[in-house]
């Protein structure tokens, strides 16, 4: 019985709104700031999508689907149409909204031994976004697309899952992931070499000597920390970013492609390009009017571009990370990946 | 120390380029020669530039240690955020409105750069002057 997998990636709009039906809305005080916190946002250096992807592949599944959210229901139901012609019998659909370190054995070994024609994968606040579609339900999906059969409570059987999980679109549960992976209290780990107890550094980092880190910490690759900047403890700066002279950064997260001005101090926030999320005060700020942040289009020292170097050992991730980053979904279309 | 010890001025927006210079030169001259609290109050602003900012960061280095008390007021939680994340909260006083700022004299009891006045108990509410 042929099992085929689609993974979900919610879009930019729809990431934000999601997010803000997950907690008290928060006043946005520019409307030029973007979503913070997107699925494929990196974490520590880990992409959610590929840590799911690889949970796929352990379950022999040969490839996989990447499908735009934006897709209206009745465009993925002909979709799945599609697939059942090419012989899938069973669909793992995974809308990519949370980190769950689940075992897809157990959940498919569930779905068998209850005969219900769609599981759904929940924990104690609700679904994860994971469910499993047997032939029946592929073929109502087929005609009225996935969530239709969702609505017939009948039909569904709830998996409940007690394993860790953190909902990705909600900022603050993103940082508790955050601190969680930087302590091992989850599967986690950051992508860098570990420098220094919980420090971990990835590649191309410039450091200024004069640099204090505080572990547990994360840098990500081709960042530049200036002199006399701050970073830790719980904190997470990823790719590309550029830390100003004497800034200092604990219990939060920069996201790529951001530059912090000097002399600031970034506390319990998530920082993204211009935009800052507060999360003890739950409000978003622009940075910009002020000049305290802004999106950097690469990192550059001394007028020289700096790009990452795979090691010969990485080669297959990093043959494997092209794949996945030349193979974003567009709008319109869905994209098969080879796992 | 009563009410009318104390001095309440709005920042004006960065466009009042008249006003606000009157302020920084009334403001500037407090500082050096007041002993009395001043309350700056960014109520009325919806966010804060980098004059906004670099005003406040004048006035700080102005007080150079003396015992003149300048406490701020946000008004809104991202101008407190913008206070916090330029360090301004770390060296003035920062209140989310005049009557916290008020108040609450342990708080400002505990900020750096201060006398031990407490005698801001009791008081009525005061008029604003820019």
């Amino acid at each position: 019985m042929e099992l085929g997998a689609v993974v979900v990636i919610p879009t930019g709009e729809q990431s934000a709104t999601n997010a803000s039906r997950g907690g008290p809305s928060l006043p946005v005080a520019s409307r030029t700031a973007r979503p913070l916190c997107s699925p494929r946002t990196p974490i520590l250096g880990n992409d959610a999508l590929q840590l799911w992807m690889d949970r796929i592949r352990k379950i022999g599944v040969g490839d996989l689907w990447l499908a735009p959210e934006s897709e209206g229901s009745r465009s993925l139901g002909s979709r799945i149409a599609d697939l059942t012609r090419q012989g899938v019998e069973r669909l793992l659909l995974i809308k990519l909204k949370a980190y769950a370190e689940m075992d897809l054995v157990d959940l498919l070994r569930f779905h068998c031994e209850k005969r219900s024609p769609v599981t759904d994968a929940q924990d104690d606040r609700g679904p994860l976004g994971v469910r499993v579609l047997n032939r029946s339900a592929l073929d109502a999906a087929a005609n009225f697309g996935p969530s239709m059969c969702a609505l017939d409570e009948h039909l569904t059987n709830r998996y409940q899952f007690r394993g860790y999980t953190k909902r990705l679109l909600s900022s603050q549960e993103r940082q508790d992931l955050v601190r969680d992976a930087l302590t091992g209290s989850c599967a986690m780990r950051p992508a860098g070499r570990q420098a220094g107890d919980q420090v971990w550094i990835a590649d191309d980092v410039i450091l200024d000597e004069s640099v204090r880190m505080i572990g547990p910490a994360y840098i990500g690759p081709r960042t530049i920390v200036r002199f006399g900047a701050t970073i830790g403890p719980f904190t997470s700066i990823e790719r590309d970013c550029v830390v100003g002279h004497g800034t200092t950064v604990n219990r939060s997260s920069v996201l790529p492609s951001t530059e912090l001005a000097p002399g600031l101090l970034i506390q319990q926030s998530i920082v993204d390009g211009s935009c800052l999320e507060h999360l003890e005060w739950q409000t978003v700020v622009d940075l910009a009017p002020a000049g305290l942040s802004r999106r950097i289009s690469q990192t550059t020292f001394s007028g020289r571009a700096f790009r990452a170097k795979p090691k010969p050992s990485d080669s297959h991730t990093f043959a494997f990370n092209a794949v996945i980053s030349s193979k974003q979904p567009s709008p319109q279309s869905w994209v098969r990946v080879q796992l | 120390m009563t009410a009318s010890d104390i001095q309440v001025f709005a920042l004006p927006p960065a466009s009042a380029h008249a006003r606000r210079r009157m302020l920084r030169k009334h403001l500037f001259g407090l500082l050096r020669s007041s002993g009395s609290p001043i309350i700056l109050d960014l109520s009325g602003r919806e966010g804060l530039n980098h004059d906004d900012i670099d005003f406040l960061l004048d006035c700080a280095a102005r007080l150079g240690g003396r015992d003149v008390r300048l406490l701020v007021v946000a008004g809104s939680d991202s101008n407190r955020v913008l206070l916090e994340v330029t360090r301004i909260a770390s060296v003035l006083p920062v209140f989310n409105s005049i009557a916290d700022a008020l108040d609450d004299p342990k708080r400002l009891a505990r900020q750096p750069a201060q006398t031990a006045q407490t005698a801001l108990q009791n008081e009525s509410p005061l008029p604003r002057s820019a």
